[in-house]
């Protein structure tokens, strides 16, 4: 178990190569929801389990099936199906035992399937030839920094609510901005996991 | 409504991008040069035209509980086909695209334009709203690439540009700088079309107007 | 109930089959020639780094450390070349080593790497200084500020010296 090279996959993930802020994925639903800390949070944490979930089972089903059989070429819609079905699972389970969760994530939940940063995490695991663990550990870095990138900015738009920017600006474009200034911050990360290991 | 607004309906009005701000990933990401954005809007039209024409095609035998599953499930079959075409005859475009061809999958445009239009509309209407969405989205890509090309490495489509070239400011080219002129462009859409363009307080897929039926199997 | 879920499964399944089909005609169509271009492409790196090379020839990289992933015997004697997979910080980085008869490095060149732009590009810039260089690798140092990058970098290299090592020993 190559402990170390999985903590760099998982901070890489998490951190220097930010699903949102660095890699561009996951924009939609980080711009659409982030209005309030605790609905960010409890739709991250819908991600992360849905990226570990589909990675789980995406994984074994690529290098025991699909690779196995020559049908690469079926990943795309194995994969997108898997996250689709396992999403559905998410959305009964989270209904069924824990409601407010449910309700307060509205229409969100749904459209994890559309998240972007899903379906990348699940391919990028295979691209990289990341092993069983190597997968599971990035789809939780991805996810951990997905979580970040959203409460970091819900607590800015939170603060941002009550300010009075120009009428073009309002909305969206304010939005970008606060967005360019998290990821230029994010940048100051990239030396700390290239040397953590001395 | 006739077939030319049809056509061009999908450019400016409704412009995909930068009107109903769908498909926002792959513009910040692949807007880095000209060239690529040409290419990822050739593929995204591609497999809007492919995904409108089918599903507009099986419009009246795809049951609506699992249209959703359906509509993936084709779009996925078209993404596969481009990204095939791609690495066996486009090889640079491929590389160039990386992880966002296969994610032209997730992109809400095509969802979007599936649920809203082609679901309703002949073949030969859907075919030309995918043509019509498809130059919009390329158009909103070409603008954000250009404008981060040009200050970002002082070149527009590979060509360098006399002054810019050696006074370039790579940061147009990165992360922040994708977010920052992406934001400029939609305050600029705002200003101009006078607050007419943001037609809605949500944004993103949120406020995509299928958000409330965008679940597998139509389960509420 | 359950006929009501009978038909559209039924056509969710034809349109999967129907997909599927279409797709794996289209993967038999395209496969040959993106595997053809993928060795062409393969092959002009390799006469990129030899120039000299008549012919290379793959030979088996059993016995070798496991990060060799292809070995070539050039038909003239000219040397071998080792591509080496070692993990980087952002992923694999790939290079190709060629090492000539007398255990001297030809060339090495970067075929894939994922590193930090800007301050991993050191490690791949100062690729020449390679060239010359025996397996002691006098003078290369690692890159301030790029540990895990240069790392991967000469320790890819190390590893095409033992595989050299044993190839010599063989033959």
């Amino acid at each position: 178990m190559d402990f170390k090279a999985m903590i760099v996959i998982m901070m890489s993930a998490a951190l220097v190569n930010n699903y949102v802020l660095s890699q561009f994925l996951g924009i939609c639903p980080f711009l659409g929801v982030s209005k309030e800390t605790k609905s960010a949070t409890g739709m991250s944490v819908a991600v992360i389990f849905v990226m570990l979930l589909s990675t789980a089972v995406t994984w074994p089903i690529q290098v025991f099936l699909l690779d196995r059989h020559g049908l690469g070429f079926l990943q795309i819609i194995v994969f997108i199906l898997i996250i689709a079905a396992l999403v559905q699972f998410v959305e009964i389970a989270l209904k069924k035992y824990m409601p407010e969760l449910y309700n307060s994530l509205g229409v969100f939940l749904p459209l994890i399937t559309t998240n972007c940063a899903v379906l990348a995490a699940v391919i990028l695991n295979i691209k990289e030839n990341y092993t069983f663990m190597q997968s599971m550990v990035n789809a939780l870095g991805a996810g951990l920094g997905f979580l970040l990138a959203m409460v970091i900015f819900s607590g800015i738009r939170e603060h941002t609510e009550n300010t009075d920017p120009p009428e073009a600006f309002k909305g969206l474009p304010l939005t970008m901005m606060s967005a360019a200034i998290l990821s230029l911050s994010f940048f100051g990360l990239t030396g700390v996991v290239e040397n953590m290991f001395g | 409504m006739n077939r030319f607004s049809t056509l061009t309906n999908g450019l400016v009005k409704e412009n995909p991008v930068l009107v109903f701000l769908l498909g926002i990933c792959p513009v910040l990401a692949v807007s880095t040069q000209a060239t690529n954005a040409i290419g990822m809007g050739l593929a995204t039209t591609f497999v809007l035209l492919g995904a409108n024409i089918a599903i507009s095609l099986l419009r009246n035998v795809i049951p609506d509980k699992v249209r959703i599953p359906c509509y993936i499930v084709l779009i996925a079959g078209f993404v596969t086909l481009a990204q095939m075409v791609a690495e066996a005859y486009a090889y640079p475009l491929y590389l160039s695209l990386g992880i966002f061809l296969p994610l032209i999958t997730t992109n809400c445009i095509i969802l979007f334009r599936a649920e809203v239009f082609a679901k309703k509309n002949t073949v030969v209407d859907s075919a030309i709203d995918a043509v019509g969405m498809g130059a919009g989205f390329t158009l909103a890509m070409l603008a954000m690439a250009s404008i981060r090309e040009i200050l970002g490495n002082g070149t527009w489509f590979g060509i360098p540009i006399p002054v810019l070239a050696n006074d370039n400011i790579p940061i147009f080219t990165m992360a922040p700088g994708g977010f920052v002129v992406f934001g400029l462009l939609i305050a600029t859409m705002n200003k101009v079309s006078k607050g007419r363009a943001v037609k809605r307080k949500e944004f993103g897929c949120a406020g995509c107007p299928s958000a409330a039926n965008c679940q597998k199997g139509g389960a509420a | 109930m359950n006929k009501e879920f009978l038909a559209p499964i039924f056509v969710l399944s034809i349109i999967c089959l129907f997909v599927t089909g279409i797709l794996s005609v289209g993967d038999m169509v395209t496969r040959p020639i993106i595997v053809e271009a993928s060795n062409r492409r393969a092959e002009e790196v390799r006469q990129e780094i030899m120039p000299n090379a008549e012919e290379f020839l793959p030979i088996r990289s059993e016995g070798m450390p496991n990060t060799i992933t292809e070995a070539f015997a050039t038909t003239n004697n000219v040397g071998h070349i080792f591509i080496v997979t070692t993990k980087g910080y952002g992923g694999n980085v790939v290079i190709m080593c060629g090492i000539d008869t007398n255990g001297k490095i030809i060339k090495t060149m970067t075929l894939a790497e994922k590193e930090t732009k800007g301050i991993s590009t050191p490690v791949f810039e100062m690729e020449s200084e390679y060239t010359g260089k025996d397996k002691n690798l006098e003078g290369i140092d690692a890159v301030t500020g790029a540990t895990i990058t240069s790392n991967a970098y000469i320790g890819a290299v190390r590893d095409a010296f033992a595989a050299f090592e044993i190839v010599r020993g063989i033959g």
